[in-house]
Formats: C-alpha cells, sequence, structure tokens
C-alpha cells in the first residue's frame, strides 16, 4: 500500500535531521545511514525489539552504536542519542520513511503504486512513470505489485490520488450507473 | 413500480454502448483509526468540510475536522463495517438530502432514505439539498405578520407565535412538549384542508432526535388518525442511530422545509429535542477531540443552535427580486417550535439558556401545573412571545388583552385563597375570576380549536361572565357554548375565525347576548 501513514512526531524529527544535513552538507552520508537503518529495521525481529516495551532506551541504543555506531555519520548518531534522551526511539521505525519523504519532495519525486493482474515488464512500467511523470511534473516512481481483483488493466496509486483504468474499477462505475438510471 | 422488460434492455444497451475504456482518477485515503462512530482517515488531500466521503466497505460518512495530515470524520450507517486500513473515497458532495413532495407523509432518516417500508423516496438528483444552508438575509426578510395558530387557547390568546418565528418550548420531562407540537401540527389542517396541493396549507416537518422508536411510532399513528400526515414530513433520527445522524437529523429537516419555504409556502418545524442533539453533538466532538468547553459541550454548541434557528424566516415577498436562483415565489416562511428538555426546571443550565437567547420566545412548561391538572401545563408568567403579537388576529388580541393581567394577579392573591371569606370584596373577586380563567385554559390533547372558538371562550371569562358558573363545570361550559355559538350563531363564527376580523362592539353585545342566554340555559 502507497499511503503509509508517519507519526507526526516521526515526521518532526525527519525534518529536523534533514534540515541539519542540508545546513551542514551532510545529506548523502545522512540519506545512505537512513537507508540503511531503514532496511535492517524492516527486520519484523529487529523492529519488534525496538517497539519493545520491556527493554528500556538505554539498552537499545547501546545495542544500536554496537552495530551500526562507526557506520554512521556523526549528525545520525546525535538523532539516536536525541531521541533515547526523550525516549523515543521507537520513532526510529518511522523516521527513514518520513526522511525519504521529505527527500523526494526535495528533489521533486513522487513514490506511488502500480497494481496490475500479471506482473508487469520493466519498460511497461517505466511506460506508465513517463506518463504520469509528464502529466503531474514530477519524477515518478512505481513499485509493482500484484492484485488479481483487478481482472485487467492498471491501477495507479500515488499520493492521495487514485488513477484507475482497470476492468473492476469499469465495471464498478458500469454498476453505479445502472443503479442512478431512473425507470419511468 | 413496474418494470417493463424492454425498457431495461434499453438502458443496458445505452449503458454498454457508452462503457468506456477510459480511466478514473479519484481522491483516496486510508483508514487509520476506527471506533464509537468516528474514524480518522489518511490522505484525502482535497476533502472539503462536511463532505460526503465513502468507505469500502459501502458506509459513508461525513468530514468533520480537517488537519494537517488526516481527516476526522463521523461514520453515518453501518459503522460495523469499517476497518483499520480500509480505503476511503472522497465523493466531492456535500452531504445532502432529497427534499419536495415525495417526502410528504413519510417517515425518513437523517440523510433522507425512507423509514416506513413503504418503498423508496421517489426523487432525483435535482431534489438534492445540501443540509448546511445559509439563512435567509436581511433584505430578503420581513417582519413576521401572520398568526401561526397552535389551536391552544393557553398559547394562541396570550404567547401567539407568528409564520417565521423561533418560539422555545421549554420544561421538564413528562410535561406536555411534544403534545404541544403535536397539536400545532394537527391544527394546520384547518389552514388549507390538509391538503399538500392547496396554498394555503401550511406543511410540517417533524424531527425526532434521540427520541425512543415507540415515541416517533406513536407520533406518527396519531398525526395518520388526525388526517396530519398528507401535509407532516417526519424525520426520525431515533436513541438506536449514531450520534452524527442525531446531530445532522435536524439541518436535514430543515433542508427540506426550505424546499417549500422558497417556492413561497408556510412550513412548520418542530425539533424535538435540540437538548438530545446538543449531547449528540458534543458526543461526536469529544470522541473527536475537539476541545471541551463548559459542560464538556465543544466552543461552538451555541453556534449549533443559532445557524439552524437562523434558518426559520419569513420571507419578504420581493425575495425573487434580490435572489432569483434561490427564491421561486417571495412570502413562504419557516416557523420553528424547538424543543428543549430542562432537569429539575433548571432554565439557567447551558442549553436552556442558550437557545433561550437565540429564539424569539419561550413557552415553559411547569411540572407541577401538569401534576395539578392543569393542562397544557403553560406557566404564563414566564412564558414569552417577544415576535408574536404583531401576528396575533385583531379580535383575539383585544379578547385576550386582560387575561394575561388576570391570570397574574390571581397567581398573587393565590396564597390568600385559604382565607376565604376574611378577604374583602375585590379580592374574591380576582380569585374568582382568575380560577375560573385557569379552568377555561385547560384543554384535552389532539382538540385544537379554531380561531373563533377560542375568542368566544375567552370572551366568555374576561368578560365576568363565568364568575358564577361553578368552577367545576367552568370547561363544560365552554364546550358547551362553542356548539351552541356554531348551531345558533355561526355567521358570527365564520367571521371571526377570519385573520382581519376586528372585535367591534358588534360582536360584544352579539356574543355577549349568546353567552347570557346559554348560560341560563346552562344553570337550569
Amino acid at each position: 500500500m502507497a499511503i503509509a501513514h508517519i507519526s507526526p512526531a516521526a515526521r518532526r524529527y525527519g525534518r529536523a535531521l534533514f534540515e541539519v544535513a542540508q545546513e551542514q552538507g551532510s545529506l548523502d552520508s545522512v540519506r545512505a545511514d537512513l537507508k540503511l537503518l531503514g532496511t535492517v529495521l524492516a527486520d519484523p525481529e529487529t523492529s519488534a525489539a525496538l517497539g519493545d516495551p520491556r527493554i528500556d532506551d538505554r539498552q537499545k541504543r547501546a545495542l544500536l552504536d554496537k552495530a551500526f555506531g562507526e557506520f554512521l555519520h556523526e549528525h545520525t548518531r546525535f538523532l539516536l542519542g536525541v531521541l533515547e534522551r526523550r525516549q523515543r526511539l521507537v520513532l526510529l521505525l518511522q523516521i527513514p520513511t518520513a526522511f525519504a519523504d521529505l527527500l523526494d519532495s526535495h528533489e521533486g519525486r513522487q513514490r506511488g503504486v502500480l497494481e496490475s493482474v500479471s506482473t508487469l515488464s520493466d519498460e511497461k512500467r517505466q511506460a506508465v512513470e513517463a506518463a504520469l511523470s509528464q502529466s503531474t511534473g514530477t519524477k515518478v516512481s512505481l513499485e509493482t505489485e500484484v492484485n488479481e481483483d483487478l481482472l485487467g488493466g492498471v491501477r495507479v496509486t500515488l499520493g492521495g490520488t487514485r488513477y484507475d483504468g482497470s476492468v473492476r474499477g469499469r465495471l464498478d462505475r458500469l454498476r453505479q450507473n445502472l443503479e442512478n438510471v431512473e425507470l419511468r | 413500480m413496474e418494470l417493463q422488460p424492454s425498457e431495461v434492455t434499453s438502458v443496458l444497451k445505452k449503458e454498454i454502448e457508452s462503457f468506456q475504456t477510459g480511466s478514473s482518477t479519484e481522491k483516496v485515503g486510508q483508514v487509520l483509526q476506527v471506533g464509537d462512530g468516528v474514524a480518522r482517515v489518511y490522505g484525502l488531500d482535497d476533502c472539503m468540510m462536511s463532505e460526503l466521503i465513502e468507505f469500502s466497505g459501502g458506509a459513508m460518512g461525513m468530514a468533520l475536522n480537517l488537519e494537517e495530515d488526516n481527516v476526522g470524520c463521523v461514520l453515518l450507517g453501518d459503522a460495523a463495517s469499517v476497518k483499520e486500513g480500509d480505503i476511503v473515497k472522497s465523493t466531492g458532495r456535500i452531504i445532502s438530502v432529497p427534499t419536495g413532495e415525495a417526502l410528504l407523509g413519510r417517515v425518513v432518516n437523517a440523510l433522507g432514505v425512507a423509514q416506513d417500508g413503504k418503498g423508496p423516496i421517489n426523487s432525483t438528483d435535482d431534489d438534492l439539498r445540501p443540509i448546511e444552508q445559509d439563512a435567509p438575509s436581511v433584505v430578503e426578510r420581513e417582519p413576521v405578520s401572520e398568526p401561526m395558530a397552535s389551536g391552544l387557547k393557553a398559547i394562541d390568546a396570550m404567547i401567539p407565535v407568528g409564520r417565521g418565528q423561533r418560539e422555545l418550548v421549554i420544561g421538564d420531562r413528562q410535561t406536555g412538549k411534544t403534545a404541544i407540537a403535536i397539536d400545532a401540527i394537527i391544527n394546520q389542517k384547518s389552514t388549507g384542508g390538509g391538503d399538500p396541493s392547496n396554498e394555503d396549507q401550511v406543511m410540517c416537518v417533524y424531527v425526532a432526535v434521540g427520541q425512543k422508536q415507540s415515541t416517533v411510532v406513536d407520533v406518527q399513528r396519531k398525526l395518520e388518525e388526525a388526517g396530519a400526515m398528507p401535509y407532516t414530513i417526519i424525520v426520525n433520527a431515533s436513541a438506536s442511530e449514531e450520534a452524527a445522524m442525531q446531530f445532522i437529523a435536524p439541518y436535514a429537516g430543515t433542508a427540506m422545509a426550505e424546499r417549500f419555504r422558497d417556492a413561497g409556502r408556510h412550513v412548520l418545524v418542530i425539533y424535538d429535542d435540540l437538548t438530545k442533539q446538543a449531547y449528540a453533538y458534543r458526543q461526536v466532538m469529544l470522541l473527536l477531540r475537539r476541545p471541551p468547553g463548559r459542560e464538556a459541550y465543544p466552543g461552538d454548541v451555541f453556534n449549533l443552535h443559532s445557524r439552524l434557528l437562523e434558518r426559520s424566516a419569513k420571507v419578504a415577498d420581493n425575495a425573487p427580486e434580490v435572489n432569483p436562483e434561490k427564491y421561486s415565489k417571495g412570502g413562504g416562511s419557516i416557523t420553528s417550535l424547538p424543543i428543549i428538555e430542562t432537569q429539575e426546571g433548571d432554565v439557567s443550565a447551558y442549553i436552556p439558556t442558550n437557545v433561550i437567547s437565540i429564539t424569539d420566545g419561550q413557552i415553559f412548561l411547569d411540572g407541577d401545573l401538569f401534576n395539578s391538572g392543569i393542562r397544557p401545563a403553560v406557566n404564563v408568567g414566564i412564558s414569552v412571545s417577544r415576535v408574536g403579537g404583531a401576528a396575533q388576529t385583531p379580535a383575539m388580541k383585544k379578547v385576550a388583552g386582560g387575561l394575561r393581567i388576570n391570570l397574574a394577579q390571581y397567581r398573587e392573591l393565590e396564597a390568600f385563597a385559604q382565607f376565604g371569606s376574611d378577604l374583602d370584596a375585590a379580592t374574591q373577586q380576582a380569585l374568582a375570576r382568575g380560577a375560573r380563567l385557569v379552568e377555561l385554559l385547560k384543554q384535552g390533547q389532539y382538540l385544537p380549536l379554531e380561531n373563533a372558538d377560542q375568542i368566544v371562550q375567552i370572551f366568555a371569562g374576561t368578560s365576568g361572565r363565568l364568575d358564577d358558573v361553578d368552577t367545576a363545570k367552568v370547561f363544560d361550559f365552554a364546550v358547551g357554548f362553542v356548539e351552541y355559538m356554531k348551531s345558533n350563531h355561526s355567521d358570527v363564527m365564520d367571521e371571526l375565525n377570519g385573520w382581519k376580523t376586528k372585535w367591534s362592539d358588534d360582536y360584544e353585545a352579539k356574543v355577549g347576548a349568546a353567552c347570557d342566554a346559554f348560560k341560563a340555559q346552562f344553570i337550569a
């Protein structure tokens, strides 16, 4: 699902980190750090451990430091410190996404989901991306997903907008039109 | 509705021919949190206030809180089908209800969906009106001038209500608030014979908010028995429905009434009751996490009622010239009788004071009066009508002029009544008069009286002709006197029923003589 909810707190930490990195010119290394953190924390066991209220934030921080300590840029390490002090380390699960969103809008990119009945080839995906990029004026990148409910055609969800070109959508609209027909 | 197979085929054919291969774009969001009849939706960037939104399970909702990255909305209808993670679509439509003559005689819910098992409401998209509308502007209005007769002596004589007025009916539970409203609806039958196609017929909308379903059924049956349903719409948001439905029901009912008002018709709207609407609103707003204020009501609870009641108005005759888009004919009106239930007679609580200050007067019903057998239990001392005087019929105004003062004197002296014969003659006379007037103002339920009937009865009382009739027999006397007048002086009664008839010395002599003649017969 393309629409992921990020808590306002995670957004705020993400924005703060982004602004610091931008001002101090460390955007590239911080971006790499967060990508790494995002990938590691996507693992269900790791994320469960980070969200576990029985482990206190000092221990979590120590573990994170041990695992990544020397690889991380100092700004990212500072973020971990601030989160620990404020007992908000659990937000680290959402901060990479919030940061990526900011980076996307900064660089004029938009991410979305392309749903189809069968797996789409890369060329087709790129064709859709190009078409959408042109109509929205941003660089659109799409993830593909298989959804057999669609019956045929494609459906794109980009931001809060859904472009529905699927057979399912057309049948739904047909049904709605027929329901609204007035018989005299 | 009869279905022709050939018709169905042609419709299908047309639809299939125009079956487009194109795509659609829509705004979507996702349910973050749902419970207690409210949902928080992420996304829906371009959502409008009060927009109708559709959940993937088929339930509908109304957007009420537009926040930075989410939309707070209330669920209308089947709340159990909404789950976290559901896709939500915005419809681009402000919440609307069907309006028009198709609704007359029907019982509908707050979204205008039929509830009475008589099939769907036969209306088109053109009949839809948003439930929130602007009130008529200053130039589109005109002062109240025509009477909205309730058929109750105590009200029409002392607290007259005019067409376009907002008159609050306030009192504790079980004091006859709904009874007054029902009598007023039944009495409107006399305006146009109960035929909605008659231009003079006053239409009625009864909005039941948070009532027991059985009470609503009872009201519907009573109106049907009295032949009042053909010109009445019942909007029902009963206690079992979602709080959101209860809070929008009065707006929906008003939107239905406005359709008639804007076409130059007169409408009577009953909101039964606004206390429960405020409860429902408080519940919804607290669940949406709006900050609570006094008595935990949100800060805009005053506006909740004021914007509703401002829509009741008397429209000027030249309104179509000012605003041709809105008004097809001028001179229409909405009269509203909002009902407020008090606790232990406390009219100084938050919601009662708000609504008292919004309305053009109040009819206060007193539990003690009710229990001592004075029904309708109108407490004349603290009931007022701020604009209705201008709308009272001239004959009634003249005849009932002394009524209020007589009753006030009576109440003042009532405490001395136990001294009996030790009192001076003037006091005894005032007490005797007052006791008979109180008797005279009693009236049975579902028995509204015409203007002339009320005038002659009150004349009998205020002219002192009842002073020597036994108090216990005053009620019978009044009923008998009206019968007598109708059979012997029907010309006078017909004239007095007219709105414009002035009370002349001629009438005074005629009705006085008839009253004396009847009294001789009655006492004998």
